[in-house]
């Protein structure tokens, strides 16, 4: 009976509990309402958390003593009771309920106090009993004063802004508790996030992550690749800059100047960045890398500027002889060219394509030719339609021997 | 004598135009005179100086129609100009850029450094700064790496990127790189304070993905 009865009043008390928020919140957190300030009084609830105590332990006590009331034994109730009797007035600016203390509020207070006289006097000496033996001792934390109410140190239950756990607030006040008085309209989700977050104590301020994304990108777009990386390892926010396309770009370009593998006009259409940046880095380890080789000739009408296009495109390196290493010849030595072919490594992608580009002059290509040579370009002069003509005939003629081979 | 003056102002406007002292006021309300070209520099006050002119030139244009032409010299009172943005302190550093970015122009920085050193990127920057004032401020931000410092830099890069100074921006996010170039993650983190969130796993398969790189 006592138990259902006391059932009765918590739900009761709870009804009333959601009704007093919501006026609280209506208030707009200043408890001028004298309708809430005396229900606070009434459920005593503490008004500071310095001047009252609440710890785990009586948490826990009590809400263990939901179910079963008779069994209040803990000595925690006593300093519950005293701070109730204490802080009647409540100056709190958020008034907040906190369900373990109104739980206690329900049953009559003299009764526990009763009981847990009772329950106090074995405890202590209890305690006496099992006292290490005396000599210097280390305190953790404040030592307890006598004078003062007895205080428990254990934070374990509040939150480390002093606030309890069940306790209600709406966003806004919490947010002001915690010191977020001036909260920006201008800032993105991200800065709210990592300004909560140091607000909390989770995170300290940090200056390389407080600035925006844009200029992030701008700062790491200065370094090189390596020490770019090493960036990038060092934090999750920063790592999202290892697939950034702007500064891949500036890299790829860079090391492409340095190196002369990709031509001005393949950078236009090539848009994977980072594979191709990937792939220059294995020719600064080993300088003879490839993947593929490519033998070019460049033939045509006479007088063209074929000599002209193999020299361009041979700028960086215009290999001799003497130096280059043996390669596969294009023809198998039966067609002798006029001058030395040149070799220079194009960066396709994820592939470093070496091409021998040979001068052909004015060849027709044979069959046993067209079988070891991947492109053949064929040159004519645009303004002079004759040349267009004889080279048409020319292509004409390879095409059917191509057709043939294969 | 007040008639023919007023006449005189607004005859010789683009002369004067120039000499113009915009009153550019920071957080703290402290207002900076600066002279009006060196202000131009940031794209910023160009922005906000031309759509005041061009309303108060509507406005002259419409006292013109209502025969009013007393207020045509409302002018000199509106050359305040708030950054709400700014610190004094940092203003100050900005300003002080500007008047020696207007008499000697920068040079742009090659995007990947050449060395972390930033005494070496800028030999031509510093050499024309030893005959001015404006050493002070760049050196004191150069050599030292201290706490405060940092703050400084990175405050001059909210700056620069609030009032759109784009050599300033460069040349301040060249600095942060340079301090970032040549160093192993662990002493970032440690130097600009960055708390490691990866998981173990997470951490070995972003060093497994970029492990060419950590090799030299």
């Amino acid at each position: 009976m006592r138990e259902k009865n006391n059932n009765n009043n918590k739900t009761k008390k709870k009804k009333g509990i959601a009704r007093v928020v919501s006026t609280a919140a209506n208030v707009n957190g200043n408890a001028s309402a004298p309708t809430t300030r005396s229900s606070i009084a009434a459920n005593g609830a503490p008004s500071n958390p310095n001047a009252s105590f609440i710890s785990s332990s009586t948490s826990t006590s009590n809400n263990g003593n939901n179910t079963n009331l008779g069994s209040i034994s803990s000595s925690n109730l006593n300093n519950v009771n005293s701070g109730v009797n204490s802080n009647v007035v409540t100056t709190n600016p958020i008034p907040f309920v906190i369900s373990s203390v109104h739980d206690i509020s329900a049953v009559d207070i003299p009764e526990i106090q009763r009981i847990h006289t009772r329950t106090h006097t074995t405890y202590n000496k209890k305690k006496k009993q099992a006292l290490p033996p005396p000599g210097p001792r280390v305190f953790v934390g404040p030592r307890p004063n006598k004078d003062t109410k007895p205080n428990i140190d254990l934070d374990l239950g509040m939150d480390f802004h002093g606030l309890m756990p069940n306790q209600v607030m709406s966003v806004a006040e919490y947010l002001q508790h915690i010191g977020f008085d001036d909260l920006q309209k201008t800032m993105t989700v991200m800065q709210i996030r990592r300004e909560f977050y140091i607000k909390m104590g989770f995170s300290k301020r940090n200056l390389l992550l407080d600035v925006p994304r844009a200029i992030q990108r701008f700062i790491m777009s200065y370094l090189e690749t390596r020490s770019f990386l090493r960036t990038c390892i060092t934090c999750s926010d920063l790592a999202s800059f290892l697939d950034d396309p702007y500064i891949w770009r500036i890299l790829v370009l860079y090391t492409a100047k340095v190196q002369g593998t990709l031509h001005e006009t393949f950078v236009l259409r090539h848009r994977g960045w980072k594979a191709t940046c990937l792939t220059m880095n294995k020719i600064d380890k080993d300088p003879r890398y490839y993947d593929h080789v490519w033998n070019v000739v460049v033939a045509g009408d006479v007088k063209v500027g074929q000599e002209r296009l193999v020299v361009t495109l041979g700028k960086h390196w215009r290999c001799r002889l003497t130096n280059i290493e043996p390669v596969v010849s294009a023809v198998n030595g039966t067609y002798r060219f006029g001058i030395d072919f040149v070799v220079r490594r194009v960066v396709m992608k994820e592939l470093v394509i070496k091409l021998q580009v040979w001068d052909g002059g004015n060849v027709m290509a044979d069959a046993q030719l067209l079988q070891s040579v991947h492109i053949f370009l064929v040159l004519f002069d645009v303004t002079n339609q004759e040349s267009y003509n004889r080279v048409s005939s020319v292509v004409r003629a390879m095409m059917e021997l191509v057709r043939n081979a294969f | 004598m007040s008639k023919e003056e007023k006449a005189a102002n607004e005859s010789g406007g683009l002369d004067e135009e120039e000499q113009i002292e915009l009153q550019l006021k920071s957080q703290d309300s402290i207002s900076f005179p600066v002279k009006k070209d060196i202000a131009m520099h940031s794209a910023l006050i160009k922005t906000i100086w031309s759509a005041r002119n061009r309303i108060i030139k509507t406005k002259q244009k419409i006292a013109c129609l209502k025969l009013k032409f007393n207020e045509t010299t409302g002018d000199q009172t509106e050359t305040e100009i708030p950054l709400p943005n700014v610190r004094s302190a940092i203003l100050k550093r900005v300003i002080s850029f500007m008047e020696h970015h207007h008499e000697s122009p920068m040079k742009e920085i090659e995007k990947p450094l050449k060395s972390s050193n930033m005494r070496e990127v800028m030999q031509v920057f510093l050499k024309i700064n030893n005959n001015n004032n404006q050493r002070k401020n760049t050196s004191t931000n150069k050599n030292k790496n201290t706490k405060g410092d940092q703050e400084t830099l990175f405050e001059l890069i909210l700056a620069a990127n609030y009032m759109d100074i784009k050599p300033l921006l460069d040349l301040t996010c060249a600095k942060v790189a340079s301090m970032l170039k040549g160093k192993t993650p662990e002493q970032i983190r440690k130097q600009f304070n960055i708390a490691n969130d990866f998981t173990p796993e997470e951490e070995e398969a972003v060093r497994a993905e970029n492990k060419w790189a950590e090799d030299s």
